[in-house]
């Protein structure tokens, strides 16, 4: 899918001569990309009738599937603003993911990499704030944030460097390494939080580490005590730097190649086995830093037996579904984000309500569903409305000019 | 079997590639489709051989209508057909490739298929190891075990695209060979799509020419190959002379080079370029020409024997610092492994123009692929992606995309597939890069192309070469002595 054309400098025109054949190339290219923003909602919807048909066809009133769904993600500014702490980790995982499958890199391992920024973060809480502070280091407050996140972001990054060396020097594919080292990570995790492991509190039961100190916890807004306007700046920061990336910088073009043939991208000097372990490890900071998000976030503050939570194979699917369009990406995960908070609601909702006769379990067909509908949304696009720029073989530019 | 193609009309967009063509073939006859690039030729193909379908028109076999929706429809109709780029899986062996597609259940008679693969080789006289990878043969014999497994499923029309491409002298002789038993003894039909008048001439009964999309004639075979041409082009073209230029310093030394791959011992080959020569290297398909070159680029790391450049040793480094050295490669499958299917031309010149700058300069590089587009007359604009141009403009455009002055250019195979016209204007612009002092050495399977062009010659034999610096020596015949072994 090719969504950079229209926001290059390129399509400036350089000759007001060309004005014509430019604005049909951008209207050309604006349909080959609306198929592309309309399908995750076509999929919605589509996989919403389907639940409340089922609902229907099980005598429940549909409208109270869509209440709950409603009252647990927008009904009241505090819900809101919990929905976007949820959205957050999924947001900028997915912009790092944008990075690696744009190479055509299937980073797979991205769960692990969210639990070693996890467990990064723990480390800084513990190095700095739990103690006698490393080296005597009296960091104070946004300090001690500030290298929790350095430490998440590196330690996602070494451990997605790590696929990619397996990959470049090891003739690894990044799906088996990643995939092992999501193993190891989750492994790591449990060992550290559970039996008397090291970071289990003494005498504790729980698989998870004592609540952060008040000086390394994140701060809160004063309303809304889950969302934090730090994780905000820097989630918009990696925004901005994955836009920069892909539509202004070489390096973004150059990953769009190896994407499309990495050996001619390699023939035609461009350095991949540099780039795929750069991508990776950049992706990884990221991941890493929503790793951090689901430990800091306010309300959290500690290192559960399941840091992640998910979030890492959830971006792979939003990161698909939007075509690995970082224009897209807030949108589809925004949506996924609201599924995923609803379904809770939908769930909960469903397991207290006793007129509902329903399981509960039939909630959680609703994001498969929905997967499979945006899937089957794009295969109807390519089948009825084949995009222009994807038809092989013309002679269409040679036969013009005779 | 007689196949008629009535009144067939494919456009692509607001263009027809395909315009009202009726054409018939009939069984036990060997036709030629010919045409400039871009003429139509593989379009129509694709629409016989049910690849893609027409936009109206019909196909009519044996007198009845038919249509295809796969190339397996058409296969089921006896119509097969045999890629430029033979359609293969190289991860497998041989014979995993000629069981694939064959019916034949769930689990396939391995023994059967090996003896029917052993049977039809041993008919034609390929020498092909069923067990050996795809991805380790040539262009020619991935082309054999393609006619066998066409064969084998039956096909009674077959559509060869540009054969005798990257396949060797031999090699060719002993397809013609096949083709023309399968024609006269068997009673196929065999339809050749080529720009090589020599070959259309040698091996056809009757050749169909297309002209932007129309069918210009029918031409009965023997006649003149300026015939041919005329009809093709309107007008007739030669190969051109190349001026004389004074030679420079070394830019390339390779001394006593020696690899083993797996299917061939190159040893102790040297060489010496100077600035402005022209390194013609001929040889078999994989006889170490291919490994030579690669050697030089740093694609390749010898196992034995050193590489300079300019001067500077450069043996083991990687292929970035040969680039940066000033030299270059020019691969021969084109969109495999030069340009990047899917992206424009404006995006190659992006990619590939040298900046210090971490952002691109769009509208710089959209300005040099208009001014390069122009130099080297690529029918294409900046904005279509690449593989909606035709293979000779693919190849003026990865040619517009090398830098200037550069110390050593590597081909292969540049004019392949080309037509004539095409290929005169890629050694134009070759011939002007000598001028300016770079030194050039490029693969061909095509005799008279080294013959025309090289200031010095080897040839390659099983891993051994021959140096042939005597102008005396440079005739087609000797050096076909040389390629087939004959010191």
């Amino acid at each position: 899918m090719s969504t950079t054309e229209q926001s290059s400098p390129a399509s400036h025109p350089a000759k007001p001569a060309m004005n014509g054949a430019q604005g049909r190339m951008l209207w050309r290219s604006f349909l080959d990309l609306l198929p592309a923003m309309l399908a995750p909602f076509f999929g919605i919807a589509a996989a919403l009738g389907i639940i409340f048909g089922i609902l229907a066809w099980q005598g429940a009133d549909p409208q109270i599937a869509w209440d709950y769904l409603y009252q647990g993600t927008l009904a009241d500014a505090a819900k809101r603003a919990d929905l976007v702490a949820y959205w957050m980790p999924l947001a900028i995982t997915s912009f790092g993911l944008v990075l690696t499958y744009t190479a055509g890199l299937w980073n797979i391992g991205v769960e692990g990499q969210i639990v070693m920024g996890a467990i990064g973060a723990t480390w800084g809480v513990r190095l700095f704030a739990e103690g006698e502070p490393l080296l005597g280091l009296n960091l104070g407050h946004t300090g001690i944030l500030f290298m929790c996140f350095v430490l998440a972001a590196a330690s996602g990054a070494l451990w997605a460097a790590l696929v990619g060396f397996l990959k470049t020097r090891g003739g690894v594919n990044e799906i088996f390494g990643g995939v092992a080292l999501n193993f190891i990570a989750q492994t790591f995790n449990m060992y550290l939080v559970s039996n008397g492991g090291p970071w289990q509190p003494a005498g504790s039961r729980a698989t998870e580490t004592a609540r952060f100190p008040e000086i390394a916890r994140l701060d809160a807004f004063a309303e809304y005590r889950r969302l934090s306007p730090a994780t905000i700046y820097i989630t918009v920061g990696a925004m901005v730097l994955v836009f920069l990336i892909m539509y202004v910088s070489r390096w973004g073009l150059q990953l769009r190649a190896m994407g499309k043939n990495q050996r001619s991208a390699f023939l035609l000097g461009v350095r991949t086995e540099r780039n795929i372990v750069l991508s990776l490890a950049i992706c990884g900071a990221l991941a890493g830093i929503g790793g951090a998000y689901r430990v800091m976030t306010p309300d959290v503050s500690k290192l559960t037996a399941t840091p992640s939570g998910g979030v890492g194979f959830l971006a792979i699917l939003v990161v698909l579904l939007a075509s690995m369009s970082a224009v897209l990406v807030p949108f589809v995960s925004f949506v996924f984000a609201m599924l995923s908070k609803g379904g809770q609601r939908i769930e909960s909702g469903f397991q207290w309500d006793h007129d509902l006769l329903l399981d509960r379990s039939l909630v959680r067909v609703l994001q498969s569903t929905i997967v499979l509908m945006v899937v089957l949304a794009f295969g109807v696009r390519n089948r009825f409305f084949p995009p222009h720029r994807a038809q092989p073989d013309t002679d269409e530019d040679e036969v013009a000019r005779t | 079997m007689r196949v008629e193609l009535q009144h067939i009309s494919k456009s692509f967009g607001r263009v027809w590639a395909n315009q009202d063509l009726s054409l018939t073939f009939e069984g036990g006859q060997i036709y030629a489709i010919l045409g400039e690039n871009g003429a139509g030729k593989s379009t129509l193909m694709k629409i016989l051989s049910g690849f893609q379908s027409a936009d109206s028109g019909q196909i009519v076999v044996d007198g009845q209508a038919v249509s295809f929706e796969a190339p397996t429809d058409a296969i089921e109709h006896g119509i097969g057909m045999l890629y430029q780029d033979p359609l293969d899986f190289p991860p497998f062996t041989v014979l995993e490739n000629f069981i694939a597609g064959r019916p034949g259940g769930f689990f396939p008679d391995r023994q059967a298929a090996r003896g029917i693969l052993l049977d039809l080789a041993q008919r034609f006289g390929f020498d092909l190891d069923p067990d050996a990878y795809v991805d380790s043969l040539t262009i020619g014999e991935r082309q054999q075990l393609e006619i066998m497994r066409l064969l084998s499923l039956n096909v009674r029309v077959l559509i060869l695209d540009e054969p005798t491409t990257g396949i060797s002298a031999e090699q060719k002789a002993q397809l013609f060979d096949v083709l023309k038993s399968l024609a006269h003894d068997d009673g196929l039909t065999v339809i050749l799509v080529s720009h090589k008048l020599e070959d259309v001439i040698e091996l056809c009964s009757s050749a169909f020419v297309l002209r932007q999309g129309r069918l210009v004639g029918q031409q009965q075979i023997p006649c003149d190959i300026s015939t041919l041409v005329a009809m093709m082009f309107g007008k007739i073209v030669a190969r051109q002379e190349r001026p004389m230029s004074d030679l420079g310093d070394c830019v390339l030394h390779a001394e006593r080079i020696s690899l083993e791959t797996r299917r061939l011992v190159v040893e102790d080959v040297s060489l010496d370029v100077r600035a402005g020569e022209v390194i013609g290297l001929a040889g078999l398909d994989g006889s170490g020409q291919n490994e030579l070159v690669r050697v030089c680029c740093g694609l390749l790391r010898p196992d034995r024997g050193a590489v300079h450049i300019g001067g500077r040793e450069m043996t083991g480094q990687p292929y970035h610092r040969f680039v940066k050295h000033g030299v270059a490669f020019l691969p021969a499958g084109r969109l495999e492994e030069g340009l990047i299917g899917g992206m424009t031309l404006t995006e190659h010149f992006a990619l590939t123009l040298p900046s210090r700058a971490p952002w691109v300069n769009w509208i710089r590089a959209r300005r040099t692929a208009g001014e390069r587009i122009e130099r080297f007359n690529v029918k294409g604009r900046p904005g279509s992606p690449i593989q909606t141009l035709s293979g000779g403009n693919q190849q003026r455009f990865a040619l517009s995309l090398l830098p200037s002055n550069l110390r050593l250019l590597l081909l292969e195979h540049p004019t392949r597939g080309l037509d004539v016209e095409s290929a005169m204007y890629i050694w134009e612009q070759l011939l002007r890069r000598r001028e300016e002092g770079t030194a050039i050495i490029f693969i061909s399977a095509e005799l008279d192309e080294i013959v025309a062009y090289s200031d010095r010659i080897l040839v390659f034999f099983g891993g051994r070469v021959t140096l042939v610096d005597d102008r005396a020596d440079m005739t087609a015949d000797r050096l076909g002595e040389l390629i087939g072994g004959r010191m």
